[in-house]
Parts: C-alpha cells; structure tokens; sequence
C-alpha cells in the first residue's frame, strides 16, 4: 500500500471514511471528539474484527520559540521533538488503555496495537520512568482548574487497518501572529523538555538517580497577580508564569531550569537560603546570593549555554537576562549571586578567560559531589565559601586555581565560615561573617544595618547585613542560655536559633534584648543568627546597631 | 505565654508605610517563605519551623524595583491617580516606562510613554499615571520598565496592577483545554494535536 499523508489541522472536522483496505483515516483533532463521552471518543467504529496487531510509531514534536536576545522571536518557531514524553494509544470504542510508551531522545514512538480497531493516539505532558533505576516522574500541570489535570495532546480516532502505520503528532504554540488566539498546546511540552535537558545532565554524575516526584503547574492564568512569579515550592512543585502580553515562561528553559535547579537542591543537596525577592546586581545574604546564583548557574549548564534569557512584555517581546560567562558584575563579592554564578559556571565549562582567571574545566561532578555531601553535613549555613571549602578539600590539586577565580570575584575563601575575609562591601560591620561565641566569651560589637536595602521606604529583610551570623560548640550536653543584648534599652533583636531539631525563632518585643535557651548536645557545632526589628522596619534612614551575645 | 507566629505578608507593611509594596505582597502571595516578624504588641514569640529551611526565592528579575500607590478607591467614570516609583538598582543611563490598560478600563493620559534620563542606583523616579473605568469589572494597568544601563545593557520587567470597580463576580479561569478523566479516572486537560497519519 502506497503512503498516503493526511495532515489533519486543528479544525475539529471530522471525516469518517471505511476502514479495511482504505488508507485514509478519520480525522478529528479537537480536544473533544465527535461523541466522546468523558473525552475519550466513541463513536467510530472500524467496522471489522481485529485478527492481531499492528505496529503503530510516529514522531511527537511541539514548536518552540527561540529567543532572539531576551525576546521571544516568533518568526524563527520551529518543530523540537518531544523528548521522553508518554505516548498513550486509546481503544476508542470500548475507552480503553491499549499501550504506552515512552518517546525515545528524539521524539520517536512505537507501539503495538490491535489491527482494524478505533484507535487514538494521547501525549501526556508527563515524563515517568519507573522499574529499574533511575526513576522519574515529572508532569505539567494546570493549577487553575479543579483537580489540577495534566496536559494531554490528543490525535484523532482512526481505524488502525492491518498494515502497520506511523501517526505524528506536533503541538502547536497557538500563536497566530500577533497573540495567543488557538490553545497552546506546546506549552506544557516546551517546559518538559528542559526538564529533559536536566536529567541528562543528573544522569551524567549519577545514573540510577530516584527523583522524587515534581509536578510543573503552568496555565495561560499563571500572572504576576496570581502566583507572584516563576518559583520552586520548596517541596514537589514549581510554578509556572503563562500570561501573554505581561510575563510567560514556557518558551524561557532559563527560568525552567533555574527552578529546576532549586528542586534538586531541596531534595538532594541542602538549602538555607532565606528566601525573597532579588535582583540582579543585588548585594544579598549570603545564603540567598549562593542559592540563586547556583540556579543561575545550574540553568547554564543544563542548557549548555551561558546566557540567561527571560522573555516578558507585551508579545513577549522584551524581557532581560545576563551572560554569566562574560557579565561584568556589579559589586562583586560572597554576597552577589552574580559571583556566585559565574564562580560555578566557570568551574563548570570548557571555555577559559583570562579577565575571570578561569583556567578550570571540572565538569559538573566535582559540583555535584559537594552539594549532595558538604553542603548537607557540613555546619555551616550555605554559601560560597561553604562550597568552594569542599571543592578544594576534595580537589587539592585544583586549589589554587580555584582560589584565582574566586579572588577574581574578590572573594577568599579560608575555611567554610568565610574566616578572615576582607571583603566588606565597604560596612565594615559585615565581617567577620561570624562570630564565635563561647560561655567563657561573649562576642561583642556583633552589628546588624540596613545600609545595603534597594532604597528608602523599602523594606528588604534578605539583603546584606541586615541578619548576623554566629557559631557555638557546646562544651556539655544540657541546656544553654543566650542572651543578645544591645546594652541599652534600644534596639529589638530578634533570633533564629538552628538547633537538631530545626530553626527555632524567638521573637520578643523587649526592648535591647532577646533571651532564650537551647538544649544542646555536646561537640556538635551550632549555628544561630540574629536581626534588628526597628532597622528591619526602618525605611526613612540608614541604621546600625551593635549588641553583644554570650551563653551560659 | 502566647506563641504567635506572624510572616511578613506585605500587607501588613502596606499598612505601615502607606506605599503598596507590590513586589513584596506578589512574593506573599506565591507561597514563598517570607521571613518571621513579630507582633510588637504580643509579649514574646517562639515558634520552630522545618530544619530543610528552603525557601522559594522565584526567577532572578531585571534590576529594578517597580512600586505603585493608588490614589483613592478607584470609582465609574472618576480618574484615579496611579503613583509610581521606579528605582533601578544599578546606575541607569535611561530608563523607559510604558503602561496600557485592559478592557473598559481607559487611560487618562495624553501619553502611554515616559522616559527618565540617567539615575543612579537605588534612586527612585516618580511617575503619575492616570486611567478611568468606564464599567465595572476586573481590570489591569499593565507596566513594562526597560533600564538601559552604562555598559549597554538593557533589560525590561513588566507587572500587572490589579483594579477592581464596584462588586464584580470572582474572574472565572478559562482553562487551556477540555477537562476529562483517562480510563484510569485520572484528570486530565485535553488539547489538540496536529496529526499526520500515513498508512503503510
């Protein structure tokens, strides 16, 4: 039987012809068939006996939308293959799962399926592998509509006939020149894809990876009013921005992988980040400038390319994003997430420069070996100096040149404590990055300021300066006061106290002081920091305060 | 002793420093993790909190900080002024704002466009725009600010501002595709293909 192409656009017409001995098929693409019930058709009927099966493979592609800059460039559209993704093949008449596949790494699909019987061919906007190691299940999902359904794509019911047949599928962006007016299809499937991208690149430093289960909300009603932004949930989700003309995220895999990188640093590295809004450029918490400068960097290596690009406005045709091989970065230092970018990247790649001291090549396990052991077990909270402590512990023979690229970022790097830096981001108040304390000595003159938020009348709890950072190794097992006193009646300190059971916070609204106890077990190191209510909340003028801390 | 555990949901700043601090309350509503404050009037606060102490910080944004203050209840037929302030966070050689409004909801300026020459870092710009509503319903200003900064880099941040006029029902959500179960009773949300078939 000669091929014969039938290419069915999504126009719901519905054509019903004979099967048996006829190679054209009936042809309905919409998302709700002729007499479906439950959306699963069926009201055709092949009208013959099915005597065995059929091979029925095809190719699955969505369209993207490549960037051209930081906007999305809708000129240059084209076909990707949809990588890993489920192919479900429907009995139509009796609504049956008849088999399911996955898609291999170029969007191929095979299945065996009965002959001369209704058959519909769903994609399921979910990559699930199960059984021997790895294991993955990843799925994007709507999470505006009731039950939060999975995105499917399905074919039309057709006569499978006795011959073999192929069936392919494209999603399509919906874009119809100048807005999304048609469903948009590809979306759910554009974002999967750099997910794909991503457990490639796990896969590389550990093969029989389990990943826990991750579902990526995404919906045309994702706005900045309703979700805020793109982010990582903390747990098994990350959400989506989808709203056209103000801010979507399918087609930026930067944000995608950015996010991404997040989720597997919850689940298989550590986090002490404290989270907030942050701006490139921005002069952080540690803890934050190290988390989002790694998601920065991690979204570079997934994607295999420096540039972070993250489309936005009206067609999506402005947006912004850096180079983290060749930005210059403003204020570098422990606190910007930009040096922390560009530190990891360029331990990451293949491309030297001179300008960053960048003479490494390590790959992406180095990286990963440290995030999934020093930086879980190690005491201190998470940073750069953290990270590049174990890097070069673990690599000795790489430490110097790692020392160059992180001084070229004027950042050293003693211990993972960030002892003896003298980096202070001009507030000498900054450093030491810790203080030790004992219950023989009290550590003094320990300041906290809100010099460096974004601006008067803001409020920016996750800047630099604003928390100080302190270490304590009991002596003993048993019970520990501390007291962190300004000395006066001014000030009102507040304490987050990182004991074995978790973050404990004491908040008291006495005026100088906050006293509170731990029990506390012997040689274990502890960490504690603490901020300043007022100068929290002080958004008229620049303010510093200094207390003293001791235990007992 | 009372325990309370209050987070640092901007509303509550809103009502402290009168500016609507809308990055701050989009963070709130995006389920991050915002950090503890406390009730000054409440005598002492301790709560415990996971020890993973992961937070959910979203996308990097374009540097710069966008804020908006309305000037009073936004009513039929009445202009209503929309204070903005701008503030780059790097040093910008030119920053560029843009807005548009959506459905009955009308713009009451002569121009849409406004451009600010050089401002240093976290310098705030001032922009008043004006829009009307001429039903009621659910509306938004949209804002697009573009920086171009010294090195000639540019980057653009857009932001929806919510208007609500008068008691209009809840915004019904139009899903992307038909809602459905697989045989397996699974949700699902089904859209079209484009499908080729050829017979062998």
């Amino acid at each position: 039987m000669s091929a014969l192409k039938l290419v069915i656009v999504a126009s719901g017409l519905l054509v019903l012809t004979a099967c048996g001995g006829n190679s054209v098929e009936s042809a309905n693409t919409s998302s709700n068939s002729s007499g479906s019930s439950g959306g699963v058709p069926t009201s055709t009927s092949c009208g013959a006996t099915s005597t065995g099966n059929i091979t029925l493979d095809g190719l699955v592609t969505f369209q993207r939308v490549p960037h051209s800059g930081y906007r999305l460039d809708y000129s240059a559209t084209y076909d990707a293959p949809a990588r890993g993704v489920t192919v479900q093949a429907f009995n139509v008449d009796n609504n049956s799962l008849v088999a399911t596949v996955s898609t291999d790494g170029n969007g191929n699909y095979s299945l065996s399926v009965p002959n001369n019987t209704d058959i519909k061919v769903r994609v399921v906007a979910q990559m699930l592998r199960t059984g021997s190691l790895p294991n993955w299940n990843f799925s994007v999902k709507d999470n505006t509509s009731i039950n939060n359904p999975v995105y499917v794509m399905d074919g039309s019911s057709s006569c499978t006939g006795t011959t073999d047949e192929t069936r392919n599928l494209t999603a399509l962006s919906g874009w119809t020149g100048s807005s999304y007016t048609n469903t948009r299809t590809a979306a759910p499937f554009a974002i999967l894809d750099t997910v794909y991208d991503g457990i490639q690149l796990i896969l590389t430093v550990n093969p029989t990876l389990n990943f826990p289960i991750l579902s990526l909300y995404w919906s045309p009603n994702n706005s900045d009013t309703s979700i805020g932004t793109s982010y990582f949930d903390g747990s098994n989700a990350i959400y989506l921005l989808g709203d056209q003309n103000v801010d979507t995220d399918e087609y930026d895999p930067s944000v995608i992988a950015h996010e991404w990188g997040h989720y597997l640093e919850a689940h298989f590295s550590h986090s002490d980040s404290i989270g907030g809004t942050h701006y490139t450029g921005d002069q952080l918490d540690m803890r934050v400038a190290f988390g989002e400068g790694f998601g920065n960097a991690f979204s570079s290596m997934v994607r295999n390319d420096p540039v972070y690009a993250d489309s936005s406005g009206n067609q999506q045709a402005t947006g912004f994003g850096f180079n983290v091989e060749t930005e210059t970065v403003s204020n570098p230092g422990w606190y910007s997430e930009s040096s922390v970018e560009k530190i990891l990247y360029d331990l990451y790649d293949s491309t030297n420069d001179s300008v960053d001291a960048d003479t490494l090549t390590l790959g992406f396990q180095p990286i990963w070996d440290v995030l999934i052991n020093e930086e879980r077990t190690e005491p201190a909270f998470t940073s750069i100096f953290k990270f590049i402590d174990a890097l070069k512990t673990r690599n000795p023979n790489d430490a110097a040149a790692i020392d160059a690229l992180v001084n070229a970022q004027n950042i050293h790097v003693a211990d993972q404590y960030g002892s003896g830096e003298i980096n202070d981001a001009g507030n000498s108040n900054v450093v030491p990055i810790y203080n030790e304390v004992t219950t023989s000595t009290p550590a003094s003159n320990v300041c906290v300021t809100n010099a460096f938020r974004r601006g008067l009348g803001t409020n920016d709890y996750n800047v630099l300066g604003m928390n100080h950072y302190l270490r304590f190794t009991p002596p003993t097992t048993g019970s520990y006061q501390f007291t962190i006193s300004s000395g006066t009646s001014s000030g009102d300190p507040d304490a987050v106290f990182y004991s074995d059971t978790g973050a404990d916070i004491f908040q008291s609204p006495n005026p100088g002081s906050e006293i509170f106890s731990e029990n506390l077990t012997a040689g274990r190191e502890y960490m504690l920091e603490f901020d300043d209510y007022q100068i929290l909340t002080n958004t008229s003028t620049t303010e510093t305060r200094c207390y003293t801390v001791s235990v007992k | 002793m009372m325990r309370i555990q209050r987070y640092m949901v901007k509303g509550v700043f809103m009502n402290h420093f009168v500016m609507i601090s809308l990055l701050s309350s989009l963070t709130a509503l995006s389920g991050c993790h915002e950090k503890p404050i406390h009730n000054a009037t409440t005598q002492s606060t301790s709560v415990q909190v996971a020890s993973q102490h992961t937070a959910a910080p979203g996308k990097p944004r374009a540097p710069v900080r966008i804020e908006y203050q309305l000037s009073k209840d936004i009513q039929l037929g009445i202009p209503v002024i929309i204070h903005l302030s701008i503030t780059p966070l790097v040093d910008a050689q030119q920053i560029n704002l843009h807005y548009r409004t959506e459905g009955d909801l009308t713009s009451g300026d002569p121009q849409s466009q406004f451009s600010f020459g050089p401002t240093p870092a976290r310098t705030t710009v001032q922009q008043d725009i004006t829009v009307i509503a001429q039903a009621e319903g659910r509306f938004r200003v949209i804002l697009s600010v573009t920086i171009a900064s010294h090195s000639g880099h540019a980057g653009s941040r857009s932001m929806s501002i919510p208007i609500v006029v008068g008691n209009p029902p809840p915004t019904t959500l139009k899903p992307q595709g038909t809602m459905s179960t697989d045989p397996q009773g699974n949700p699902v949300i089904v859209t079209p293909a484009q499908e080729e078939i050829i017979k062998h």
